[in-house]
């Protein structure tokens, strides 16, 4: 069920009327949104209900563990450790078993063994990652107590982001499974404006660039010039923003019209000056996450700059495998840590030969956001490739290819509006959203169905699922 | 400061959101009704959709909707022009089929096709597959050779990236591209092939085709009030004919083609239902002399035509041969098929 089709829009309809029709009885409010949440993943595979089930018990039980004070470590290792060998099993058993298998034939070692991987499932790692916040916040004391089993149980599998997150940290969201949201405070244009916006995104820029230019060019970049080549790879940058800040959008604003609300998972991340600022912009949720529950537990940045080098390395490329068991992935988080600890490095010299006034200079800023959009393009080739020699076929088009500027001028208009709406003033949103408020509702109501269906026109033909459910 | 409402405006909200929207997109319900799985829910859904869509044409409430598509279609070859003039590269328009003219009779072609069978493979397809392919590839020299590939996601998905970089790296050959994810044989109120695939080479007339379909064909179809469960006798009779009629088609100007079968899959039961309409189309194929079936599972099957996801290719490197969702090839596994397919075009058209 994904989110642009009918049958969502059914199904969300379906969950408002009964969601708020149940909101005065709390208990049956939750118990309704988690039948739901599993209906909803359960319409792409009832087969891995049980799993999704299993990952939060480990959550639950593990949170109790730690609650009881006795053994509590030994309950937060254990969690920890049940929910990494699920998820390892079923997303990285097979890239690891092969990968050494083919080292031990290199070795001359001849080992013979049969390897076919489960099939994975969908969000697998985002249920991971709350059951392990779960833990980790209970063990830190951010939670009173520890929750009780069907109030886990929501909190990992609630619909809106079960599948692409965000993830959010039960420190943040298990206060609001409290109470019963309020009816009378409902940030109906807020949620409203999202959904528009995120499926503009997705449907009309994100999927625009992916089946009419992205693919192509990645599929074979060889029968691209240069420059068609180049313009791939910032249709990708652009189609990627867009695809997931587009998922997070509509998760957030149906989140809200249900009364819930989510964090921020993007910030115009083009704008970045820096890598770290980048992180700090970008997927907001996870490098939140591994900054709280694995840079942080490393050592963070307090023992001395070649230990901070090294976890930056570590949670980056744990970040990386965190998308896909591929060598690709691992490529693409180690070049972000390498961004990073450069950047630190470079930084540290900079400040210490006294350079502050020219690096807060608008010039210095322009130059630097235009370096750092750059740097990220070339992560995202190989985020994006099929593999390692994909990603150099890319490149070396990019360098050898002709250049022609035979661009189609709609692809670059999508782009441009990918790239381009980062620096739109946040003050035009905030006015969309105050002028939704001044509406009568059947009026904003209208302008919403209005909206639908123009990103419906402009969307292209042929579905692409977002590109996020794959991790 | 936190911008409320209550229910009750949520509420106007939704239902006045609801309402225009059903008045907008009464058209486009037609087509997601159309292209539900057979069963219960589309025979309700088909005729309330349908019966709405009267209504609304009638009074002349989807004008805004069909000035919008027509707006887009126009600015579509503006901004998406043909690039017969790109170096190394040609593209046809691609082929985007039509919600037509809401009528009383109307006749309906998705734009969004989607098949939805048990095992639907095409759900599982990433994004950077599920597009609608309907381009042709062309490298500069005259007079190109024509190669087709046609299919569904098993082409879309690792042949197809494959026999693009090694048929186009030899100079003198057009490839032209008429594959789309999601659609299938089986199901013509979704995607018409045999509509569809005139469209999608356009003026190009190939001289070889290869073609992998079926993934998404092991589920029911109805015709007209008449519901076809997937392999009684019916079924296979009126799958059977749709094939025949298909190979007729790509035959029809004395094109080569080669049809390559469907490869057992990860999950049995979906395995099964590959290998009986593996039979079935083999046998309607028989019938034709240009066409030669091979099965894939000579080059990609483990011992005793078991699924094999990985294996050790020549050097003794484990490689993967198929995707993660255990139905579609990954490129390492395409590429075991090439020996087979390029022996087949010497064989075939030694001149291309």
């Amino acid at each position: 069920m994904l989110f642009p089709t009918v049958e969502f829009a059914l199904f969300f309809l379906l969950a408002f009327a009964l969601a708020w029709g149940t909101v005065r009885h709390h208990v049956t409010h939750k118990r309704v949104l988690l039948v739901l949440s599993y209906f909803f993943y359960g319409f792409w595979d009832w087969h891995f209900l049980p799993l999704l089930f299993t990952i939060s018990l480990y959550g639950w039980v593990a949170a109790r563990g730690i609650e009881r004070g006795k053994y509590k470590r030994r309950w937060l290792i254990g969690g920890i450790a049940a929910c990494l060998l699920t998820l390892g099993w079923y997303k990285y058993l097979a890239f690891f078993l092969q990968n050494f298998l083919n080292l031990a034939n290199s070795f001359g070692i001849e080992l013979q063994v049969s390897v076919t991987s489960p099939i994975l499932p969908l969000g697998i790692s985002f249920m991971s990652f709350h059951a392990i916040s779960l833990m980790i916040d209970v063990w830190r004391g951010k939670l009173e107590r520890a929750p009780s089993l069907e109030d886990v149980l929501l909190y990992v599998a609630f619909f809106p982001q079960l599948i692409a997150g965000p993830i959010l940290r039960a420190s943040t969201f298990m206060p609001q499974l409290q109470k019963a949201p309020d009816p009378s405070r409902i940030e109906t244009s807020r949620a409203l404006l999202l959904i528009a916006i995120g499926l503009f995104k997705k449907v009309v820029i994100a999927n625009s660039l992916a089946t009419l230019m992205v693919d192509d060019v990645f599929a074979n970049p060889q029968s691209f010039s240069a420059s068609q080549v180049l313009l791939g790879i910032y249709g990708y940058a652009a189609q990627i923003y867009c695809d997931f800040s587009g998922y997070t959008d509509i998760a957030i604003g149906c989140a809200l019209l249900l009364g819930y609300r989510f964090p921020d998972n993007f910030d115009n991340p083009y704008r970045s000056a820096s890598p770290q600022e980048f992180w700090r912009r970008w997927h907001i949720s996870l490098s939140t996450w591994l900054r709280e529950y694995l840079f942080i537990p490393l050592g963070g940045s307090r023992q001395g700059e070649w230990l901070n080098v090294r976890n930056l390395f570590i949670t980056m490329l744990l970040g990386g495998l965190w998308h896909g068991a591929a060598w690709n992935f691992v490529v693409w988080g180690f070049w972000h840590g390498m961004l990073l600890a450069v950047h630190r490095v470079w930084d540290n010299y900079w400040y210490a030969n006294g350079n502050d006034e020219w690096r807060e200079s608008d010039q210095w800023r322009y130059a630097s956001r235009f370096l750092l959009f750059h740097a990220v393009c070339v992560g995202w080739i190989f985020f994006r490739a099929a593999d390692l020699s994909q990603a150099f076929t890319v490149m070396q088009q990019l360098v050898a290819g002709s250049w022609h500027w035979d661009l189609a001028p709609g692809m670059l208009l999508c782009v441009l509006l990918g790239i381009g709406m980062h620096y739109l003033p946040s003050r035009v949103l905030l006015r969309a959203q105050l002028m939704g408020m001044r509406m009568p509702a059947v009026v904003l109501g209208a302008s919403f169905a209005i909206s639908l269906t123009v990103i419906e026109v402009l969307g292209p033909s042929a579905p692409a699922p977002f590109i996020y459910f794959q991790f | 400061m936190v911008r409320s409402a209550s229910i009750t405006d949520v509420i106007r909200a939704l239902a006045s959101a609801l309402l225009v929207a059903l008045l907008l997109e009464a058209t486009g319900l037609v087509v997601w009704a159309e292209r539900l799985e057979v069963g219960t829910l589309r025979d309700v859904a088909q005729p309330v959709t349908q019966t709405w869509q009267r209504i609304v044409t009638g009074l002349h409430l989807d004008a805004p909707r069909r000035l919008a598509l027509d707006l887009r279609e126009r600015w579509s070859t503006t901004l998406i022009p043909e690039s017969e003039d790109l170096p190394g590269v040609a593209t046809t328009p691609a082929v985007r089929p039509q919600i037509a003219a809401p009528t009383a009779a109307v006749v309906i072609e998705p734009r969004e096709p989607k098949l939805e069978s048990p095992a639907d493979p095409d759900k599982k397809i990433s994004a950077a597959t599920d597009a609608a392919e309907t381009k042709a590839v062309v490298s500069t020299d005259q007079p190109p050779k024509q190669v087709a590939l046609v299919g569904d996601s098993m082409m879309a998905v690792g042949l197809a990236p494959v026999l693009r970089r090694n048929i186009t790296r030899e100079n003198g050959k057009r490839l032209v591209r008429a594959y789309r994810s999601g659609t299938g044989l089986g199901r013509p109120d979704v995607f018409n092939w045999p509509v569809q695939y005139p469209q999608m080479i356009g003026a190009a007339r190939p001289e070889l085709v290869i073609c992998a379909i079926g993934a998404n064909d092991a589920q029911n179809f109805q015709v007209e009030r008449n519901v076809y469960l997937f392999g009684t006798p019916a079924w296979k009779q009126m799958y059977g004919e749709r094939v025949r009629d298909f190979a007729k088609l790509l035959t029809r100007d004395g094109a080569h083609v080669l049809w390559i079968g469907m490869p057992v899959m990860r999950e049995s039961g979906f395995s099964r239902r590959m290998a009986l309409i593996n039979l079935l189309v083999k046998e309607v194929l028989a019938e034709f002399p240009q066409i030669t079936w091979i099965d894939p599972n000579t080059y990609l099957a483990g011992s005793g035509g078991s699924f094999e996801q990985y294996r050790q290719d020549q050097r003794g490197k484990l490689v993967r041969l198929r995707a993660d969702d255990g139905i579609h090839l990954s490129e390492e596994g395409a590429a075991y098929l090439l020996p087979a397919i390029s022996g087949w075009m010497q064989r075939t058209a030694p001149g291309i």
